[in-house]
């Protein structure tokens, strides 16, 4: 009996059922019992050979009540990726990304494609690069020594058949010089059968670079990069061929994902997972435009399963006031079923086998120490059909009664843990934070880098090489725009060059630089999984507990550069994360210099009124130590009617003739 | 002048090596267009014909020395290749297209029979039962009917709201809201029917209508696919 006992507090030290949520389908370890959702994961299987037959794109929905296993099913389905012959992704859109959502797709793809779960045989990226090296030797027909020949007839018509990535590999086998010819070769003819493949004229130089960069691995590295900080230095453009100064805006965001698609030997599952996100922060408007660009993209491109997964209630909540044409859209839908009592009792077993083999125990009862008849009777009175009741109760049972809620900090805590610091993912994250708890505004939302407006502040969050565009927004924001603090948050590993024209900009401006620790930068990170798990009911935590949690924890990150005044300013003004600039008040003018800005006004509105022109620079009429007067002049001439006022991502500020 | 008769001879005499034109007429250009309607007639009657601009007996055609002909032959050969080749990838091409609509529209007609089986499978599980089932006073298969129609016409995805449903039950049932929450219940513990738990009663104003349960609100119903 005392064996027993023993045996009990050992188990329970391992806290078997305490944790009921997947928080990253990469991950390794799942305890999963496969005939739950079976038919919602058949039915997604069956889209992905559906798309695989046609290559058209299409889109899937998930939706199941909170606890139901969608998460898991996703880590499921992310396990049979080599089995099934697709590719998994996962993309995790952000509102203060909205702007730039081709640039952090892209993104999303390549560390999507750089994970690997040990039981698969080899990173997705490899497939791909296995496919461009056959599309790309497809047409090769020179001569070569009799042992590069075979390397090279064994990519162009395998003996058997191999997986993709088998062809990179049988690639990587032929002597260096020749890869090196290849490469090009290669390259050349992958962007042919792109051209051949999409109906786009796409395929510019750049592209080819790319590819080329895509099957050499001494120049993947520089792709990574430029792929997370959408610019190159001259000498990391030059090493890819690409031309100083290149950089990914939306549109080549947006061909690189199209050929990659196309490129892909199989099709790719892009899952969205957390939409409730997008639930609680955007508009009926906002909500509508997110489908339609989610849309556009699926209608855009080929290979890919668009597979969002959210709690039944948003989607039903979304479809009264959807328009028909995205209803319609968005109407192929898998809804989880619910599992059946007896899988409820094999939950417990799978869970009881998989920790006391970690005890290195095997039992007789694989119940124990539950008992299944009371287990059997709790599941069916209680009707606790989704995983995460079941695991509740067990853990209710164990522990000896209801265990007590957890807190916040506990769960925050435990999110801590295991949060992986990187520099890119925490500019995401921070960003979030500021969209979400002070209703930042992106100033620049097809911008690479985050450049916001919390309040009267401007906060830039940068952790690349090329900071200057950050610098000379945030510049521009305290002189355009009349913010009166700017900020420039960046990871204390990397600090800001001297002698450089960025530091130059900041102290000319007295932009506050604001380095943050990585402890700090793994926190802040952690919040937002926090805040973003409690909206998707993951975590079960009231979110307004979890909201102020956040709030403090921010203002904490940044007490020692701005007041908590400064930071509620903007929760006060209720401002939604898209308004981008709302005039200041009458009061707020700045009084001195009224008379040049009222001067200027008046020479602009004459010659527009005249006819003399059409459209003219603002920094036409002002001197540079003038443009602190920017604001007052906008404000002035928002009022007069023939007047329209245009202002660009780089900050110039266009004045046009309305047509009459 | 140039009778029928006289080419004909002339043609055939000439045997294998043939006649051109001007070797008949000679120098008698005036009776070039005469001699010109005779060739088309005996052309027409099957008794010359006419190759590389040179006349033969129909017969002798036949037996033209093939050594001779051999270049012409082979250029002609290759020429007819070519344009064979161009002719065929065309059509290969065209055929290739069709084969890929084709397969577009197995693959379409497959996805019907799939739907079509399916149906065909409820068809069969009522037919096979003759007394339905009911659950109360209530037909289960009617409720199937009703909740199978709210799901297609309305999109639910499979998900369709209790209250909703309810309207539509009374529209066919006399019944109260209380007793289809019975009757779902019921349903949802011999797990034909999945319930699921709303957790922000909030999201939806007709909450209240869905099924308290311990505490919950059971909003949702998931008529469940597979078979146990």
């Amino acid at each position: 009996m005392d064996e027993k006992r023993v045996l009990i507090e050992e188990f329970k030290k391992l806290q078997p059922y305490k944790d009921n949520v997947i928080k990253d389908p990469f991950g390794n370890e799942i305890i999963d019992v496969e005939s739950i959702n079976k038919s919602a994961f058949d039915k997604v299987i069956n889209e992905l050979v559906a798309v695989k037959k046609s290559k058209e794109s299409s889109i899937l929905i998930l939706q199941g009540e909170p606890g139901s296993g969608k998460s898991h099913l996703l880590a499921r389905i992310y396990r049979y990726a080599e089995i099934e012959r697709f590719l998994f992704a996962l993309y995790n859109p952000l509102l203060v990304k909205s702007g730039a959502t081709y640039s952090s797709l892209l993104r999303s793809l390549f560390d999507s494609f750089e994970r690997k779960h040990s039981e698969l045989k080899s990173k997705p990226i490899n497939h791909i690069r296995g496919e461009i090296v056959k599309i790309g030797l497809r047409n090769y027909n020179a001569q070569e020594e009799p042992r590069i020949q075979v390397l090279i007839k064994e990519i162009k018509n395998p003996r058997k058949t191999v997986v993709p990535y088998a062809f990179y590999e049988s690639f990587r086998a032929l002597p260096a010089n020749i890869q090196e010819k290849l490469r090009k070769i290669i390259a050349e003819e992958a962007l042919q059968y792109v051209r051949e493949e999409t109906e786009f004229k796409i395929g510019k130089k750049y592209l080819k670079a790319i590819i080329e960069a895509i099957i050499d691995e001494n120049k993947y590295l520089v792709l990574r990069e430029l792929i997370s900080e959408g610019s190159l230095t001259r000498e990391d453009a030059e090493k890819l061929n690409l031309t100083t100064g290149f950089s990914i805006n939306e549109d080549i965001a947006f061909e690189i994902i199209q050929s990659i698609f196309v490129l892909s030997p199989f099709p790719i599952l892009l899952s969205i997972d957390q939409i409730e996100h997008f639930d609680r922060h955007l508009d009926k408007d906002g909500i509508i435009n997110f489908l339609e660009d989610l849309y556009n993209l699926v209608a855009n491109t080929k290979n890919v399963l668009l597979l969002l997964s959210a709690q039944t209630a948003i989607f039903n909540k979304w479809r009264s006031f959807l328009p028909e044409y995205l209803k319609d859209r968005f109407s192929n839908t898998a809804s989880l079923e619910g599992m059946s009592s007896e899988e409820g009792l094999e939950i417990i077993k799978v869970r009881n086998k998989y920790f006391f083999e970690k005890l290195g125990v095997k039992l007789d009862d694989p119940y124990f120490p539950f008992d299944k008849d009371d287990l059997l009777k709790k599941i069916k009175d209680n009707k606790l059909r989704s995983p995460r009741k079941v695991i509740e109760l067990a853990n209710a049972i164990l522990e000896g009664a209801l265990p007590e809620k957890k807190g916040v900090e506990e769960e925050f805590e435990n999110i801590l843990k295991k949060q992986i610091y990187n520099k890119d993912d925490f500019e995401d994250s921070l960003g979030e934070l500021l969209a979400t708890l002070f209703n930042a505004v992106n100033l620049s939302p097809r911008g690479k880098k985050l450049v916001l407006r919390v309040g009267e502040i401007a906060i830039g969050i940068d952790n690349s090489k090329n900071y200057y565009s950050t610098t000379r927004k945030l510049a521009s924001a305290l002189r355009k725009k009349g913010l009166n603090k700017a900020i420039f948050v960046r990871d204390e590993k990397i600090p800001v060059r001297e002698g450089t024209k960025s530091i130059e900009l900041i102290r000319k401006n007295n932009i506050i630089l604001k380095y943050y620790t990585l402890e700090a930068g793994k926190k802040l990170m952690a919040l937002q999984k926090l805040i973003s798990y409690t909206e998707s009911k993951d975590i079960d935590l009231d979110l307004k507990d979890v909201l102020k949690f956040a709030m403090d924890l921010l203002k904490n990150f940044f007490e020692d550069v701005v007041s908590l005044e400064e930071l509620n300013k903007s929760i006060d003004k209720q401002e939604g994360f898209k308004q981008i600039h709302k005039p200041k008040e009458e009061s707020q003018i700045i009084t001195k210099g009224n008379k040049t800005v009222a001067e200027i006004v008046e020479r602009i509105r004459s010659e527009f009124e005249e006819g003399k022109i059409q459209v003219a620079r603002l920094s036409q009429y002002i001197s540079k130590d003038q443009s602190s007067l920017v604001p007052e002049i906008l404000k002035l001439l928002e009022k007069i009617p023939f007047i329209m006022i245009r202002e660009l991502e780089n900050g110039e500020i266009f004045i046009a003739k309305k047509p009459s | 002048m140039l009778t029928k008769d006289i080419v004909l001879k002339k043609i055939l005499e000439s045997g294998t090596k043939g006649k051109t034109r001007s070797e008949i007429y000679g120098k008698k250009t005036s009776e070039k267009e005469a001699l010109e309607k005779i060739i088309d007639e005996l052309k027409k009657e099957g008794k010359i014909l006419e190759k590389n601009k040179r006349l033969y007996g129909a017969e002798q055609v036949s037996q033209l020395p093939v050594k001779k002909e051999e270049v012409g032959e082979g250029f002609v050969k290759m020429q007819d290749f070519l344009t064979l080749k161009e002719l065929f990838s065309k059509e290969i091409e065209s055929l290739k297209k069709e084969v890929k609509e084709l397969r577009g529209l197995i693959y379409q007609f497959k996805s019907e029979i799939d739907r079509a089986y399916d149906y065909i499978n409820d068809i069969f599980i009522y037919l096979k039962e003759p007394s339905h089932e009911k659950v109360g006073s209530v037909d289960v298969d009617l409720l199937k009917m009703i909740y199978d129609n709210l799901n297609e016409t309305r999109h639910f995805g499979d998900s369709v709201p209790v209250p909703i449903f309810k309207d539509e039950v009374k529209k066919h049932v006399s019944i109260s809201d209380e007793e289809i929450d019975k009757i779902l219940l019921d349903l949802d513990s011999k797990e034909i029917i999945y319930l699921q738990t709303l957790d922000n009663p909030g999201d939806f104003s007709d909450s209240d209508r869905g099924i308290k349960f311990q505490g919950r609100i059971l909003y949702f119903i998931t008529w469940t696919k597979r078979e146990y």
